[in-house]
């Protein structure tokens, strides 16, 4: 046995072998990273539409508060808002997807629903009611509603984002 | 189960479906309710709406059409919930479909509770 191992040692195989295993470590690894950063990416996109979903509210309720009846108006702030609304949830579910994980066990449909239930809130509160503008009460407290409904849904992606690529330093218990 | 008679919004009605009534546009919730809904529901059981192919479902329709179906039509929650669904590339706009049937059958409920005071 001794002699076998001494002779594979000679012939330079474990060095190979160290050398391969090495190679893959860091081709894993940096695969890995680039995913992250792509992840990244994404979620800073959706942070720019959800900010864009805020002041666009913001605007429009201001606007209307004086201004005449127009159908138009709210038309092209419906298609304003569900047109990010889309595309947001579109792209929740590649996150979510890229995210998907065999040693971590994150519960991504439990996020996937908590997701949709904000997007669904955010839909209904900035576009409900808005062809009459004139006649909803508290404008304000809808600009308000949605810059919380925003900030709740980012808050959530961190989350989960945080706990899928949570270092071994910071383990904390997963909120997905 | 019997196979759902498909309402395809997109094609049948529009694919730009929006607003309550003719003040807010053509492709409104009450017309489709009336003219595309409520026929379908008296010849079929079940009815499947589908918006694949509609550039968005607004809010105020969805609750016009469907919500209004137990607002202004006299039909109960469970009745609306038996016999329509809903098919749509984004749930979020089908949640929201629920969520106003639920605040339309809350209403008709308030409604009952004060006529019987």
């Amino acid at each position: 046995m001794m002699k076998t191992l001494s002779e594979l040692s000679q012939a330079g195989l474990f060095t190979a072998a160290f050398a391969l295993i090495g190679w893959v470590f860091v081709y894993l690894n940096s695969r890995s990273l680039a995913r992250q950063s792509e992840v990244n990416t994404i979620t800073a996109s959706i942070e720019k539409m959800l900010q864009e979903v805020a002041d666009e509210n913001n605007k429009f309720w201001r606007d209307t508060a004086a201004s005449a009846e127009d159908q138009a108006k709210p038309r092209l702030f419906n298609a304003f808002i569900n047109f990010r609304c889309d595309f947001i949830e579109e792209k929740i579910q590649f996150l979510n997807k890229k995210c998907e994980s065999a040693f971590l066990d994150i519960d991504h449909v439990k996020f996937e629903d908590c997701i949709i239930e904000l997007i669904a809130q955010i839909r209904d509160r900035s576009t409900f009611d808005s062809e009459m503008a004139q006649q909803v009460e508290d404008k304000v407290a809808r600009v308000l509603e949605i810059n919380y409904l925003s900030m709740t849904l980012y808050t959530n992606i961190y989350d989960f984002l945080r706990t899928r690529y949570m270092s071994g330093s910071s383990f904390t218990k997963a909120p997905y | 189960m019997s196979v759902p008679h498909t309402i395809f919004v997109a094609t049948e009605f529009g694919d730009m479906p929006h607003g309550r009534n003719d003040k807010d546009g053509k492709l409104n919730g009450e017309k489709f309710r009336k003219e595309h809904l409520l026929p379908a529901l008296a010849k079929h059981d079940q009815v499947l709406v589908d918006f694949d192919g509609a550039k968005g479902c607004g809010s105020s329709f969805a609750d016009e059409s469907f919500a209004g179906l137990i607002d202004h039509e006299g039909w109960k929650k469970d009745d609306v919930l038996r016999r329509i669904t809903y098919k749509f590339r984004f749930k979020s706009v089908i949640k929201n479909i629920y969520k106003y049937i639920d605040e339309a059958e809350a209403r008709r409920l308030k409604r009952i509770d004060e006529n019987t005071i």
